[in-house]
């Protein structure tokens, strides 16, 4: 892995790297993908398909309305800019 | 005041009862202890300004004659765990000034039954590592050698306990962060069955995988605190009902040819001499008293590759959930020019090292083109450790493994090498792949640099198990 493919990944997930983070993290990353290499091999063997077979299953619940959160000003506090019970955002568009 | 460090909560709750001393006492004994020690650990990030309001209302709850066996009892929440008005930071900056605004399911069930919640605790920064040294709040102190980690990602909570400043603590396990630390430091830590105890509440980190657990200084005290805090909740759709079974164990499995491999093994991977004794003689102890031991290496073919499977799930569920720190909702934020540019800022600004690493490592995996090398084979192989263990567990009512195949280790040892840092979970994970209830039992001591240091045995159970773990904890 190169700082770029590192770059990459970092604009993927709005991340921002300093320098110092994109020269190091290519190969502490290759390291962890060497070390996690050998499961497609152990994998070749399994002709199932992967998450179905686990046994897991969803677990749904009817929708209805069972009673709003009973303090939304608390939770408009929490955001680190609001107006008027609203959270307050940079203009999108 | 006598001395409380030694009695578990059932003994506690007798002299409570009989007014020997009130909860207020025994939060102020707490409470004098942390203030005596916690500079030196670093295990409290912060201690509630209304404990002595909590004690007296649990004092009055004991006079009034509806005191639970936890009322006035005084335990510690790890900081990912929500309290409604207290601080709750995962000890991550970007969640510095964050104020919960509502009960974790836990937290209300410790409240309803009168407990005094004194505190939140020091970790690994939204429970990511093995030493608590990610915190952003500086690094939890092992109490038996302040130059060692206490282990991690529940290093906080396992210190409030191990050094006596409550009577038990709340931590969360998603690849041993409750074990791993309770074996460096000599203390009951327990994972439950994943889904027996309700994650509402609990800041998500690996969905798959998380699960709260009590950290307690004796197996007395991780059953009762076990039974307050499991149970189907509406709020948590993977919860489930947890009797723990009926405790009865008559064979107990260890993989005593995998162990004996990793021996020889090279130096990173392997396992230390003198643990792997205290390993052995506690299975000979548990021999000697009467149970059947079974070697069941060959049933569990594929435990080995537990750690890579574990180093492929867990980052594609981090950077997921991870997703929602955005600067927007609620926490810290760094500006910037439009709403995306404020968005880099205040992921790459607040959240550590090891936190962007697995984000990055989770969106990796995830990505297009690698999907289905890396996050669908690991299932697989998630699913063939599964089935190893259904298997064993068709010979074995409980299977024995060391909790950590060292003792605790210095700190800044390994920070600079993530891998070696993964390395420490190597004997965890597997019980989070397949869901099983583990603890970490405390099972002797290892002499480094003219110390003794604390080793754990791990006991495992087939799920909603847990009481074959309480059975077998006795001894310990």
């Amino acid at each position: 892995m190169k700082p770029e493919d590192v770059k990459k990944l970092a604009d993927l997930s709005r991340v921002e790297l300093s320098e110092q983070d994109l020269q190091k993290m290519p190969g502490e990353i290759d390291s962890i993908l060497g070390y996690i290499q050998n499961i497609s091999e152990v994998a070749a063997s399994v002709d199932e398909s992967p998450i179905e077979s686990a046994g897991t299953r969803n677990v749904t619940r009817p929708d209805e309305f069972t009673g709003g959160f009973a303090d939304t000003q608390a939770l408009i506090n929490e955001a680190p800019a609001s107006q008027d019970g609203y959270v307050k955002v940079k203009k999108v568009l | 005041m006598i001395n409380i460090s030694n009695l578990n909560i059932k003994e506690i709750n007798t002299k409570l009862i009989a007014g020997e001393f009130s909860a207020v006492d025994l939060a102020n004994y707490f409470l004098e202890k942390i203030y005596a020690k916690n500079a030196d650990v670093n295990a409290f990030l912060e201690v509630y300004d209304d404990v002595l309001e909590q004690a007296k209302a649990a004092d009055e709850k004991i006079k009034s004659g509806t005191a639970t066996l936890l009322t006035g009892i005084p335990i510690a929440l790890k900081d990912n765990i929500l309290f409604t008005g207290k601080t709750a930071s995962a000890a991550s900056k970007v969640l510095e000034n964050y104020k919960a605004t509502y009960d974790a399911t836990v937290v209300k069930k410790l409240r309803d039954a009168g407990a005094v919640l004194i505190g939140r605790t020091n970790m690994d920064e939204f429970a990511m590592g093995g030493s608590t040294e990610n915190s952003a709040y500086g690094v939890t102190k092992n109490p038996i050698d302040t130059s060692r980690v206490a282990g991690g990602s529940s290093g906080g909570s396992i210190v409030s306990v191990a050094a006596d400043m409550c009577v038990a603590a709340l931590g969360s396990d998603t690849g041993g962060s409750i074990r791993q630390p309770a074996s460096f430091c000599g203390v009951f830590g327990l994972k439950p069955t994943y889904g027996s105890v309700s994650r509402y509440g609990l800041m998500a980190m690996a969905s798959s995988l998380d699960v709260i657990g009590p950290v307690t200084k004796n197996i007395v005290d991780s059953e009762i605190l076990f039974d307050f805090i499991k149970g189907k909740d509406r709020f948590d759709s993977t919860s489930v009902e947890d009797d723990g079974g009926d405790g009865a164990v008559k064979k107990i499995g260890v993989p005593q040819k995998y162990l004996e491999s990793l021996i020889n093994a090279c130096e990173t991977s392997g396992i230390d001499a003198d643990v792997l004794d205290n390993y052995k003689k506690s299975v000979e102890k548990l021999s000697g008293e009467g149970y059947e031991i079974v070697d069941i290496s060959d049933d569990l073919k594929n435990l080995e590759h537990s750690l890579a499977v574990y180093y492929v799930i867990m980052p594609a569920e981090v950077s997921s959930n991870m997703a929602r720190y955005d600067g927007i909702k609620y926490g810290s934020n760094i500006e910037g020019g439009n709403l995306i540019e404020g968005y880099f800022k205040t992921r790459g600004g607040l959240l550590g090292k090891e936190v962007k690493r697995r984000i990055l490592l989770g969106t990796y995996v995830l990505s297009a083109g690698y999907a289905d090398q890396y996050y669908a084979k690991a299932w697989q192989v998630r699913n063939l450790i599964k089935k190893d263990f259904e298997k064993a567990f068709e010979k074995v009512d409980v299977i024995a493994i060391p909790t950590s195949p060292t003792p605790a280790f210095k700190i800044g040892e390994k920070s600079d090498d993530p891998l070696q840092m993964y390395l420490a979970d190597i004997f965890t994970v597997f019980a989070n792949l397949v869901g099983v209830p583990a603890i970490s039992v405390p099972d002797g001591f290892v002499k480094r640099e003219d110390k003794d240091l604390p080793t754990g045995l791990q006991l495992v159970a087939p799920h909603l198990q847990e009481k074959r773990l309480f059975t077998l904890g006795k001894y310990f």
